[in-house]
């Protein structure tokens, strides 16, 4: 058999090689333009025969529900002109047979996969970010009571028939003392559990929205026959918007969805987005169970003690001072907040109960370098309520370890993990192979593990990734790398966004059998700050971007 | 006032070659030729065309695939006649000559069952080698949309070939 690169290329240049003729016969000549002088004289009639694209570009008069009908009977009848032996089909069919085939499921179970953050916002998506799992229940029990829980490894959604809990790892929660249905909290793959729903929403869109390009085909999978069917939906924020490719519904895409010829059923669904020059799988249903038992245990929710709930920001006894601070002056308000390490100010932009320890470490005594104008997204919070500013930070130092070793064929020290100030270990640097032996591999060699510990940092600084992989492993380097490009296209100023370093001393651990190398870390923040002040005091609360 | 017999005289090798490519048919490839050209005349009714050989060369590729389309319809296997009914190849030997013949067919097959715009996307470019910005102001789309066509023609096509290859054990 041959292999898959050569076919197609072997194909195009048997076309290419067999067209020996480059002109027409006079005749064909002298036939067409005695048609032309007939068609000259006559108008456009439909007996003209045109593609069905072209019908439908000529016919922009027609009412769009005429046009659905053309774009169904053209769906049908390729249909039947690929394969005769199934039936009449169309998309709008297709759609139809399988809102009945689930017309009587009790329960659902999906796995899926997402290219997101484990803790973040369910529906952030990330072209460059690893595939996340996402599994999702949802049961129906006699009484009619509905339950669900949409979970990844970071944060999870929970709604037991009376609250609706969102629990963020490892302690921050949302509680809403009501059962939400599917699709709150910004959960795009939740609502997939509504499968009626969602095909019901598909077919009416098909009807409604005779531009939107779907086709439909048959595919054998493993013996077996299955419908595909592929939509096409345009992003709804436009091109250069900021949240452009951040969320599903804020790109170009393509949904695939594919169904069981014989049970009708969905049985998976494949959500690519679209790039200049690609499309990225961004989310794909792995596998998904109708109507098979699910423990009540699923529904319930282990909590730790220490939880910090969000709540709404209450009005303050000067509430007004604050609802009157435009973006730049609430933004400015709480940094310097945390610049003096003043926490109750600061809890006044903050959308919970309190600021956690990990926050106030983070950001307490940071130093403000520039606030800069606000701007907008038609993708995040109604009403003109959200918006973006432009900020620099310099964090507080921090204090961390690097640990080193040279036992390896090249002689030279490498790192191979980072450690905290605690000496408590952050992240194992797996190196697959051995670091390579280098063409000046003498000068790396003469190296000290202070020297290569600066050496690192100043090559991440330049972005000079040739030259960190000679410090870390390349597996490393190319996740920041593909991090990197993918923070770019959100005009984010990676190199201001880099720490500076100061080395201050090496050390060998006899308990961990290493070098070690303390280094001072001088973070540095340049991002845009989310904000909203959509609540009942109406005053701006910091909604992510830190 | 447009002078068509001019028009017709100086795109003929164009549409044809783009006809002939797909068809490797005489009669139905002159079919194509003529239905090209009337179908431009309507369009010229219409509105202004600015670009004749970007119009013609979408013009005979939808039309001619179009044809295949009808032609597999009818589910009659016609490798042995129309398919072969082609000048001489340039391939050197009768074994190399059927090879190439029978993967002309497959391809022709497997384009129609691609949706009309990655099949006419993947026309243009090639067989009719136009660049990516020819394709996207032909087709009246963007060049990244361009792109995103031809990928998943080149990977629709690709399984298509594939899937044939292995059932006949080529």
């Amino acid at each position: 058999m041959k292999n898959k690169k050569d076919i197609l290329a072997e194909a195009i240049n048997a076309f290419k090689i067999d067209s020996a003729t480059t002109a027409p016969p006079q005749e064909t000549i002298d036939t067409t333009i005695e048609k032309l002088a007939k068609a000259k004289d006559k108008s456009y009639t439909s007996q003209q025969r045109l593609t069905f694209t072209e019908r439908i570009v000529a016919m922009k008069r027609f009412s769009k529900l005429a046009a659905a009908a053309v774009i169904i009977i053209a769906v049908t009848v390729s249909i039947n002109l690929l394969d005769k032996s199934i039936p009449t089909a169309s998309a709008a069919q297709v759609l139809q047979d399988a809102i009945d085939a689930v017309s009587d499921i009790w329960s659902v179970h999906m796995k899926t996969r997402m290219r997101t953050l484990p803790r973040d916002n369910f529906s952030n998506i990330g072209l460059s970010y690893d595939f996340v799992p996402v599994e999702m229940w949802k049961r129906t029990n006699e009484t009619g009571l509905v339950q669900w829980r949409v979970e990844k490894p970071g944060r999870v959604l929970v709604m037991d028939g009376q609250t609706t809990i969102m629990f963020i790892r490892p302690n921050y929660g949302v509680l809403k003392e009501r059962p939400l249905p599917l699709g709150c909290f910004d959960s795009w793959s939740g609502r997939l559990l509504n499968v009626r729903e969602l095909l019901d929403n598909e077919l009416q869109t098909a009807k409604n929205n005779p531009d939107r390009e779907v086709s439909l085909w048959h595919k054998e999978i493993e013996g077996q026959d299955k419908i595909i069917l592929e939509v096409e939906v345009a992003a709804n924020v436009p091109e250069g918007d900021y949240l452009r490719n951040s969320f599903i519904t804020h790109s170009d895409h393509l949904k695939v969805y594919q169904f069981d010829t014989e049970t009708k059923l969905l049985e998976g669904l494949q959500v690519y987005v679209h790039t200049d020059d690609k499309d990225v799988l961004i989310f794909e249903i792995t596998d998904i169970e109708y109507n098979t038992e699910i423990d009540d245990n699923v529904f319930a929710l282990d909590l730790p003690e220490n939880m910090n709930w969000h709540g709404k920001p209450k009005k303050l006894s000067n509430n007004e001072k604050y609802q009157k601070m435009t973006p730049k002056e609430a933004v400015k308000t709480f940094f310097q907040a945390c610049a003096d390490e003043n926490w109750n100010e600061a809890l006044k932009f903050w959308s919970s109960s309190q600021i956690d320890d990990r926050m106030k470490k983070y950001l307490g005594g940071l130093t403000i370098i520039s606030i800069g104008e606000p701007f907008q997204s038609q993708g995040y919070a109604q009403n003109g309520l959200g918006w973006f500013v432009p900020y620099e930070i310099r964090l507080r130092p921090v204090e961390r370890n690097a640990r080193l070793s040279n036992e390896n064929s090249a002689g030279r020290f490498v790192i191979t993990g980072w450690y905290d100030d605690k000496m408590q270990p952050q992240e194992e640097l797996k190196w697959a192979n051995e670091p390579e032996i280098l063409a000046d591999n003498d000068t790396y060699a003469k190296m000290s593990p202070e020297e290569v510990v600066n050496a690192y940092h100043d090559a991440l600084l330049r972005l000079d990734w040739d030259e960190m992989r000679k410090f870390v492993p390349g597996s490393d380097v190319n996740k920041m790398e593909q991090g990197c490009k993918a923070a770019a296209k959100h005009n984010v100023d990676i190199q201001k966004n880099l720490p500076t370093v100061e080395v201050m001393k090496s050390f060998w651990s006899e308990e961990h059998s290493s070098y070690f190398v303390t280094y001072r870390e001088f973070g540095a923040k340049k991002f845009n700050l989310a904000i909203r002040k959509d609540n009942p005091a109406k005053r701006f609360v910091v909604d992510g971007g830190l | 006032m447009t002078n068509w017999e001019q028009i017709v005289k100086k795109h003929a090798p164009l549409v044809w070659q783009t006809a002939y490519r797909l068809l490797s048919n005489e009669a139905d490839a002159a079919d194509c030729f003529s239905e090209t050209f009337v179908s431009a005349l309507e369009i010229s009714r219409r509105q202004r065309v600015r670009n004749f050989p970007a119009l013609l060369a979408r013009l005979a590729t939808a039309r001619a695939i179009d044809q295949l389309r009808r032609r597999y319809a009818k589910s009659q296997i016609r490798t042995n006649t129309e398919d072969l009914a082609a000048i001489p190849s340039a391939n050197p030997g009768p074994a190399q000559q059927a090879q190439s013949k029978e993967l002309q067919t497959r391809l022709r097959k497997a384009l129609t069952k691609l949706p009309q715009k990655q099949a006419q996307a993947f026309c243009l470019r090639y067989l009719n080698d136009m660049s990516y910005v020819q394709i996207a102001k032909t087709l009246d789309i963007t060049i990244s949309t361009t792109g995103v066509l031809l990928l998943r023609a080149k990977t629709k096509l690709k399984q298509l070939l594939e899937t044939a290859a292995s059932e006949e054990n080529l």
